[in-house]
């Protein structure tokens, strides 16, 4: 009797056992896996740019478009008017290019750019310190934007915040953003980030030097 | 289901194994990060829109002080508006108002489309229409009223701007056929009738108050409201950067510490509405201990020493008036100042020359009557203070070219003979130019407002509420919703300011020419236009002489006609500003008129720069400030004497008489207050100021008026009670608050409160002080007094 009782309770407790381990295992599938491939959506820029095309080819740098305003403000993403300089007509015979000339262009219409990198309004980033008074280059924080051609990019569906590789050889999904996120995978910069570039190069991390 | 030992701690195990396993995994923890990234990026937090800063100069037409101002742009949006270091009125300071004046622009009581009223005035609807059928309805009337005889039944009241839009106005009425064109009092109005009684001028005061070392000011709000208020923010931050290390000194005479007196260097208390007797014994003892401009005195003014009339009858002279009644022993006992500080205050004012005496108490407008300001005229001339620096001179005029003649009709001409209907210029007014406090609301047929608030702001209540109860067809033309417009039968949506062409002559007390021109630095926001291109529209809709008056495509045409005069007289400057890369700094040089190539280069330096003033054309000579008869400046009034007849001396002098009693009853004093932060002219208050009252001011919709605790502990009543006040004129439900700075006996009310119109920030907050002030008028100037009126206080 007293036996059986035993091995009873020892069935009982592998049982428990064993529903723990399901569970736990399940959840790390879930959390490892399934969650993180549901946070992010794969999406397409409106027009797919072709960064390579602009820098390598016809040789303009980043500032030709996105350019500092004379007051030292930074103009971010050019506007339409930016673009019409060059594209006010149908240049060249690829198709994205004759999409954006008549979509957007003479219907005189902004584009709206997925951003990949974009501080919220609690921080005050200063492009102008960054670049011209630090003298760090674009591609230290923006990653060889200008020398490869991303088709998609993943939009975290909380926070909008978008993540984009330039190396065809690395896949984006959520496993390479978590793990290789300012390697490989390039999007707007967390504070702990920020704070790491700053104690490395000697800079201040006391709060309002950001959060003014 | 029933849950028993077993299956709980199964699912206990599933639950931890669950748990477990997501802390050990990325999610929460990302999750986490998310979500406060996500909080802060929510879309309905508003953030400023990214694009292309600028700057551009513009004129600031809150008030009339044009004060000029650098707007900052993103884009098309404006988001900043600073002071203009380089503008010869504020030099950089702007006051609350003018900083905060873009949320009047984009904010939500704006006129957006032509309305027109269906319903009563009691009850209106509004039906949008457009701008077409709101032009021909507006010919329509005036069509009808001419058709009727009746030209000179339309009249129009405006703000107080000397502008080219005013004169638009003026021209309008004028070739229709009617005089009843009305500007709103400007602040100091009353010291030009001073000048023209004591000095035979028609233009406006003007103080040197950057070059003064003294300043006595009788209880002007210098700090509040007084005169330009970007120039007098900046004549107090400079006062001890003066030449020499002279700084300048300010002593406010105020029965009450308003905040110009609690950055003065001496505050003297005052019984209210003596400000006359104290000007006067200051004169007693500059004259018995010989203090002041023998020379001056001598030479330049008239009716100092008795002297003997054309029928060689003696008359009595201001010095033995003034040290026969005025001694400090005999004032003290009527002003309640201590005889000593009257004399230790007249020895400063002779002892710290240039020294100024300021009149007109709150932003100005307020007077007890114009002998008083007449009494602290003669301390400038005892001083000798005419035209010298660091005292008074007169406001020049602009060399602007006149537009050219109104044409009138058979019809305008008749209309244009019958006199104004309101009063000044008649018998009764003679010396008044504007009285729309006084008008007769019977006589108007069709009544234009523009960019004014009668309905809130007239001084006088009961022709407020006569000309929104008895004037047929009123037009609003006015950029936001305010309590005129609501009781008008069209209103016509007017740009704002910083949306249209506009301008403004001259700055209040300054001594030299200045002309300020503003251009659009947006486009229109709504449907609205500008006031001058839609009387062009309504004037061509009339035809015949009316729309050959109006020979110009829009008002700007006209502007540049104007300015075409400034150019052509080849004076002046204009202070052509490069602001510096970083936008942080501008310089300016000032480019004189002269070296202007071309009419449209000096033009496009105007537009740009907003500004061309002339600084070194002041009246700086004794014959342009003094043009009575006799060329001097009259003690006695001799055209005082002249226009009304007056048989006692003492009437064509300054003094002071005492008031009458209160009624019965009625043993307090209610004086008004401005507030800095509050637009007390009927015009809107931004919401970010109303966000700045305390809690003693305004707490929820409650007005607190202030008196004196020893006042309360009489009356009765604790800090923080609700109450009524009372005049013989209506009565207000406030509550009070207690403090010590207000003198005994009186009650402090706010203006600028009570508004019934415009938006949910403003609408509502307290009562409109002016509704128990019954304004008087004064006997000579025929302006509004009502500095003061009796009041009660009693528990609700």
């Amino acid at each position: 009797m007293k036996m059986r009782d035993i091995s009873e309770s020892q069935r009982q407790f592998a049982l428990l056992g064993g529903i723990f381990a399901a569970a736990l295992v399940v959840s790390l599938i879930m959390g490892w896996i399934l969650f993180p491939s549901l946070a992010y959506a794969r999406k397409a820029q409106p027009i797919n740019y072709n960064p390579p095309l602009h820098v390598e080819q016809i040789g303009i740098t980043c500032d030709t478009c996105h350019f500092f305003y004379e007051d030292g403000s930074w103009a971010g993403i050019p506007t339409l008017e930016t673009c019409v300089d060059c594209h006010s007509d149908i240049i060249g015979a690829s198709p994205e290019e004759e999409k954006f000339v008549n979509e957007y262009v003479k219907k005189n219409r902004e584009v709206k750019w997925a951003l990949y990198v974009k501080q919220p309004e609690c921080v005050s980033f200063s492009h102008s310190s960054h670049v011209r008074m630090a003298k760090i280059a674009c591609e230290t924080c923006h990653g060889p934007q200008g020398h490869s051609d991303p088709k998609d990019y993943l939009a975290n569906r909380i926070t909008n915040y978008s993540y984009v590789v330039y190396d065809p050889r690395v896949p984006l999904n959520a496993f390479t953003i978590i793990r290789d996120k300012g390697e490989t995978v390039w999007g707007t910069m967390r504070m702990d980030e920020c704070t790491a570039c700053h104690r490395s190069r000697g800079t201040s991390t006391a709060c309002f030097i950001c959060h003014k | 289901m029933n849950v028993d030992r077993r299956t709980f701690v199964k699912g206990m195990a599933l639950a931890g194994g669950g748990a477990l396993g997501i802390m050990l995994s990325p999610t929460p923890w990302y999750l986490i990060r998310d979500l406060a990234f996500w909080t802060q990026n929510w879309p309905w937090v508003p953030a400023p829109a990214p694009g292309e800063p600028s700057f551009e100069k513009s004129i600031c037409r809150i008030c009339d002080g044009g004060c000029g101002i650098n707007v900052r742009k993103v884009d098309m949006r404006l988001v900043r508006i600073d002071g203009d270091k380089e503008h010869p009125v504020n030099q950089g300071s702007i006051c609350p108002m003018g900083a905060a004046a873009l949320q009047m622009l984009y904010g939500p009581s704006r006129t957006k489309v032509p309305l027109r009223r269906v319903g009563p005035r009691e009850n209106p609807e509004w039906r949008p229409i457009t701008w077409a059928e709101a032009i021909r309805e507006v010919a329509l009337k005036v069509r009808q009223l001419r058709a009727a005889g009746r030209p000179h039944e339309l009249a129009c009241i405006t703000n107080s701007a000397h502008s080219t839009v005013n004169q638009f106005f003026e021209r309008f009425l004028h070739a229709v056929g009617s005089r009843n064109f009305m500007q709103m009092n400007s602040a100091l109005e009353a010291h030009s009738t001073v000048l023209a009684l004591m000095q035979g001028v028609d233009e406006g005061i003007a103080y040197d108050i950057e070059n003064a070392r003294y300043l006595l000011s009788f209880g002007c709000n210098l700090l509040e409201g007084w005169g330009a208020c970007g120039r007098m923010y900046h004549a107090h931050a400079n006062r001890s950067a003066h030449e020499g290390g002279n700084s300048l000194e300010i002593v406010q005479i105020e029965p009450n510490l308003s905040v110009t007196a609690s950055k003065a260097s001496r505050w003297i208390p005052i019984k209210p509405g003596t400000d006359a007797a104290l000007a006067l014994s200051i004169a007693h003892v500059l004259i018995s201990d010989g203090l002041y401009d023998k020379t001056f005195v001598e030479r330049h003014t008239f009716g100092f020493e008795d002297w003997k009339d054309s029928d060689g009858k003696r008359r009595r002279g201001f010095k033995s008036e003034v040290l026969g009644r005025y001694s400090p022993r005999s004032v003290e006992l009527i002003t309640q100042v201590p005889a000593n500080v009257i004399e230790e205050v007249a020895h400063e004012f002779a002892a710290n020359q240039p020294a100024l005496a300021l009149g007109g108490r709150c932003d100005g407008s307020l007077f007890a009557g114009i002998y008083e300001l007449m009494a602290i005229h003669s301390l400038n001339a005892l001083a000798g203070n005419l035209s010298r620096p660091g005292g008074i001179f007169l406001q020049c005029d602009v060399p602007l070219k006149s537009l050219s003649p109104v044409k009138m009709d058979e019809q305008a001409e008749q209309g244009f003979a019958i006199p104004r209907s309101d009063g000044a210029g008649s018998k009764e007014h003679p010396l008044a130019r504007h009285l729309p406090h006084n008008l007769d609301a019977g006589k108007v047929g069709v009544l234009l407002i523009h960019e004014v608030n009668p309905s809130y702001a007239l001084p006088n209540r009961k022709v407020a509420r006569a000309i929104f109860e008895d004037i047929p067809y009123i037009v609003s033309f006015s950029s936001f919703i305010d309590e005129s417009s609501m009781q008008a039968d069209l209103i016509l949506p007017i740009s704002t300011p910083l949306e249209r062409w506009d301008d403004h002559t001259g700055a209040p007390g300054i001594p030299y020419p200045i002309y300020g021109l503003s251009h659009p630095l947006v486009n229109p926001l709504y449907e609205s236009r500008n006031a001058g291109d839609v009387l062009i529209e309504i004037a061509r809709e009339l035809g015949g002489t009316i729309a050959e008056s109006f020979p110009w495509n829009n008002t700007v045409e006209a502007l540049r006609e104007r300015a075409a005069g400034l150019y052509e007289s080849g004076t002046g400057v204009i202070h052509t500003a490069e602001f510096s890369a970083t936008y942080m700094s501008q310089t300016a040089t000032p480019t004189e008129v002269k070296s202007f190539p071309t009419f449209s280069d000096f033009w496009n330096a105007l537009v740009k720069n907003c500004c061309w003033s002339d600084p070194q054309c002041t009246t700086d000579q004794l014959e342009q400030t003094l043009k009575t008869p006799g060329k001097k400046f009259e003690f006695f009034s001799q055209r005082l004497q002249k226009t009304f007849g007056y048989s006692n001396d003492l009437e064509c002098m300054p003094h002071y008489h005492e008031p009458p009693p209160n009624p019965q009853g009625f043993d307090l004093l209610i004086m008004p207050e401005n507030l800095i932060t509050m637009a007390d002219n009927g015009l809107g208050t931004p919401p970010l100021l109303i966000k700045q009252l305390s809690n003693d001011v305004l707490s929820e919709n409650d007005l607190f008026v202030q008196v004196n605790p020893i006042t309360a502990m009489y009356q009765g009543l604790k800090d923080g009670e609700s109450v009524i006040l009372e005049s013989p004129a209506g009565k207000v439900r406030v509550r009070i608050h207690t403090f010590a700075g207000v003198r005994e006996g009186v009650v402090l009310i706010p203006l600028g409160f009570g508004h019934t119109a415009y938006d949910r920030f403003l609408r509502n907050k307290g009562v409109n002080a002016l509704e128990i002030f019954d304004a008087k008028m004064d006997t000579v100037s025929g302006l509004a007094v009502w500095w003061a009126v009796p009041g009660k206080i009693y528990k609700v």
